[in-house]
């Protein structure tokens, strides 16, 4: 019933905004219809335009996620299993991370020139420190009694590590994931901004220079779908890794 | 049943946290082979914190701790632990949490799998062994516990109120599994409960704990294998009666000394 009240919410959105374009006479360089937006993004989709666009945005996305995540990951277990590591280089892990990384942008076009690189090493550095602080937290909460089974089985450091520690940090481990997903698009986009001649994020760029807000908003369109399209993909990767993590004491059945 | 005095052999174990503050005060106690043991007092008096001495998860400030002459310093893998609640890997399914052990010290081999899959089934487990911890019931997983504990077939089993969160009947199905399971394979067992009539069904020594001192020792001349009918023989409810009278006078003691 939410989800019907919720599509017609966005029908009516719809219709207000196209109603207001027609009535007002604003001009279509400030807000442009929807019906316009439209034909821009189904003319950019039909004739091959925009997918190449799409593309590289994805691959950037993803290289970034895959990158930032491993070593958010790594150094996430590293910190929490090693306390001297974690003393040692907390405080300059927190200080990169107060650093807006966009800032950071121009000195990666000059280390690493225009194009997809620049892009990706943006993407990863943010994507990085979401999971860093997940897996630092996931791992390091670990009920006394479950420690102290592994204790009593007497388990290295390294099978605690990987059979209880890593596992039951995994819910937070992976929204961690959820939260690098969402940064991943803004950090991809934004460094396309920045670097890019290819991607969405270039794309609104010479938009802008073109004076196309229809072109700027059918390019929005797209950016919420992949965005939501990655979203998607870390929730069913969620739920798969997470089928049988309910709590594992009694659950009131008999 | 082949009994050798003190199998397990405590001597004079003390422990606390500060100077101020002893939490258990000079334990000593023997427990023969394949006998059932139990320590019952109300909670907070230290229980819980002996069993781990035992089990060698905290060190005693004083005393000596052995199983079968070795000095118990960290756990051993003659030594089995069913927590309170269940402990179970939510995302292993019940077969790789009963094998967890072997898993840990790399043992997984065929034949124990075969033993694992036995002691299910000697637990009306059989049906569920490829099921995950959050299908099952709390007295279910509660079995699953033991399994796990019994699977290395250690010579020590030590128990610390793991049957607490279940209702009578449950409690009662998983106390005749137990001691049916530990008479077959001759297991020591150091037993911790705060329900008496539990404690005199499975025991051949009950030992009463208060303040982290044991004050009375009740040996139970209860012939087994005991079937469930004697709970509600005369004989034992008198038994349940004493230790009972006792514990309310050992924790009247208590509570004197505290308001003074």
């Amino acid at each position: 019933m939410t989800k019907i009240f919720s599509s017609l919410l966005f029908i009516s959105f719809i219709i207000g905004w196209e109603l207001f374009c027609n009535i007002s006479g604003v001009s279509k360089l400030i807000i442009p219809a929807p019906s316009e937006i439209g034909i821009v993004l189904w003319d950019g989709l039909y004739r091959g335009y925009l997918w190449l666009h799409i593309w590289v945005t994805s691959l950037e996305m993803a290289l970034g996620l895959i990158i930032g995540c491993s070593i958010g990951f790594i150094a996430g277990l590293v910190l929490a299993e090693n306390k001297f590591l974690r003393d040692l280089l907390w405080p300059y892990i927190l200080a990169s991370q107060v650093i807006p990384k966009l800032a950071l942008g121009p000195l990666f076009i000059i280390w690493f020139g225009f194009g997809m690189t620049s892009t990706v090493v943006i993407t990863a550095l943010i994507c990085f420190f979401p999971l860093l602080e997940n897996t630092f937290t996931g791992v390091q909460y670990i009920p006394p009694e479950k420690r102290e089974l592994f204790r009593m089985l007497r388990a290295s450091k390294l099978q605690t590590l990987i059979k209880l520690k890593i596992p039951h940090g995994m819910p937070t481990i992976l929204a961690g994931i959820r939260v690098s997903v969402v940064l991943a698009l803004v950090g991809a986009v934004v460094g396309e901004f920045l670097s890019g001649q290819e991607g969405l994020g270039a794309t609104i760029i010479a938009a802008q220079g073109m004076m196309d807000s229809a072109l700027m908003f059918a390019v929005f369109v797209i950016i919420t779908i992949v965005g939501l399209v990655f979203y998607f993909v870390a929730t069913v990767l969620e739920s798969f890794l997470l089928r049988h993590h309910k709590e594992g004491t009694f659950n009131g059945k008999y | 049943m082949t009994c050798t005095m003190g199998f397990v052999s405590i001597k004079d174990i003390s422990f606390s946290y500060d100077t101020n503050q002893t939490i258990i005060k000079n334990i000593s106690w023997d427990i023969p082979k394949g006998e059932f043991h139990t320590l019952i007092g109300r909670s907070g008096c230290g229980k819980t914190t002996f069993l781990k001495i035992v089990a060698g998860l905290v060190s005693p400030t004083s005393g000596r701790i052995s199983i079968d002459g070795t000095t118990v310093l960290t756990p051993s893998h003659r030594t089995g632990f069913v927590f309170q609640t269940p402990t179970l890997l939510e995302w292993l399914s019940v077969i790789d949490n009963v094998l967890l052990p072997l898993t840990i010290s790399n043992k997984k081999k065929p034949e124990y799998v075969d033993l694992g899959l036995d002691i299910l089934a000697s637990m009306g487990l059989k049906k569920h062994t490829h099921k995950y911890p959050n299908e099952l019931s709390g007295g279910q997983q509660s079995r699953v516990s033991i399994a796990r504990a019994l699977i290395t077939e250690p010579s020590l089993l030590l128990m610390d109120e793991p049957f607490a969160s279940l209702d009578a009947m449950t409690r009662q199905d998983l106390q005749i599994d137990l001691l049916r399971l530990c008479m077959k394979s001759k297991t020591t067992v150091l037993f911790i409960t705060h329900d008496i009539s539990e404690a005199v069904y499975l025991s051949d020594k009950i030992a009463l704990m208060n303040s982290g001192e044991i004050r009375q020792n009740f040996p139970i001349k209860i012939d087994k294998p005991r079937k469930n009918e004697i709970r509600y023989s005369a004989s034992f409810n008198n038994l349940c009666s004493d230790i009972h009278d006792c514990l309310k006078v050992y924790h009247g003691q208590t509570d004197e000394a505290k308001n003074k």
